[in-house]
């Protein structure tokens, strides 16, 4: 039986990246602290399969990937790989660009282009496959080879995910800034 | 018909080999997943190329926004009620004490 104090001293300083990916998976509160209870119970329960000098925090990424399939197991566990639509080419960039809401220290203002509330909302409208591609590459910085073990896929549907949940993800933050009047609409007519 | 947005068709150096290489590494850019080598040309490319400069340094911008608003801290209530929660399991029915 691993050393209760061991573990949570190992473990602890990954809670807020856990908690963090747990809420903008499930959407809601209790959900997501059900969710992350339920990887470290399952995480110290196997933590003697855990080999040291490995990574330790994709572990526990892994741990709630799986849990997480657990819990809704009716879902299906995949996105059809294959399935594109036309979110899957947007470029909020050029838009952007286009409409001149790029000034000269665009990297800068981009920050306050987009309120919290709307980059979580963007986010948790991602199906639930490109959402989790984008969470750990973006929020946690981890590696593709990492995201592929974390998510039991190959290095090729990571980078694809992370590609259409990136593409969709600009396409709902534009529609959010068109809709608060920041950006013209004036393609909207077109086709 | 759908247009894509991917290429630079309105910028001087749209078409050329150089961007369009720089372009398709994009992510794996931004992503730090590219080897010295090819880092290193695309790097020598955004310093001769102020757009694709922009649209990395966009790309590289947006996935920091991302992060930071997406950050949540734990409750003190989750906190406790984890350490409790591992306190109180027997541990790894499979392990043997060693
Ligand atoms: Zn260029």
């Amino acid at each position: 039986m691993a050393d209760q104090a061991t573990f949570v001293a190992d473990t602890e300083p990954y809670m807020a990246s856990l908690f963090s990916t747990a809420l903008r998976l499930s959407t809601n509160r209790a959900d997501a602290e059900d969710l992350v209870q339920e990887t470290y119970l399952r995480a110290y329960r196997s933590y003697g399969t855990f080999r040291e000098g490995t990574n330790l925090r994709a572990w526990l990424f892994r741990i709630l990937t799986n849990a997480n399939i657990n819990r809704h197991r009716s879902r299906s566990r995949r996105p059809q790989e294959a399935e594109l639509d036309e979110g899957d080419d947007f470029s909020l960039f050029h838009r952007m660009r286009d409409r001149n809401e790029l000034g000269r220290s665009a990297e800068d203002e981009l920050m306050d282009h987009f309120s919290e509330a709307e980059v979580v909302q963007a986010v948790e409208s991602l199906p639930e496959a490109y959402r989790m591609a984008v969470l750990l590459a973006d929020v946690e910085g981890f590696a593709y080879k990492e995201i592929a073990e974390i998510l039991d896929v190959p290095i090729g549907t990571v980078m694809s995910r992370l590609h259409r949940g990136r593409k969709r993800l600009e396409r709902e933050l534009y529609e959010f800034a068109v809709a608060r009047g920041l950006t013209p609409v004036a393609d909207t007519a077109g086709g | 018909m759908t247009m894509s947005d991917s290429t630079f068709p309105d910028d001087p150096c749209a078409g050329s080999d150089p961007c369009r290489q720089a372009v398709a590494e994009l992510y794996t850019y931004v992503d730090g997943e590219l080897d010295d080598v090819t880092r290193a040309t695309i790097t020598k490319h955004l310093d001769d190329c102020s757009p694709c400069l922009e649209a990395f340094e966009f790309h590289d911008e947006l996935k920091t926004v991302v992060a930071q608003k997406c950050r949540a801290s734990v409750p003190d209530e989750l906190r406790a009620r984890i350490l409790a929660a591992i306190t109180a399991d027997p541990g790894d029915p499979a392990a043997t004490p060693g």
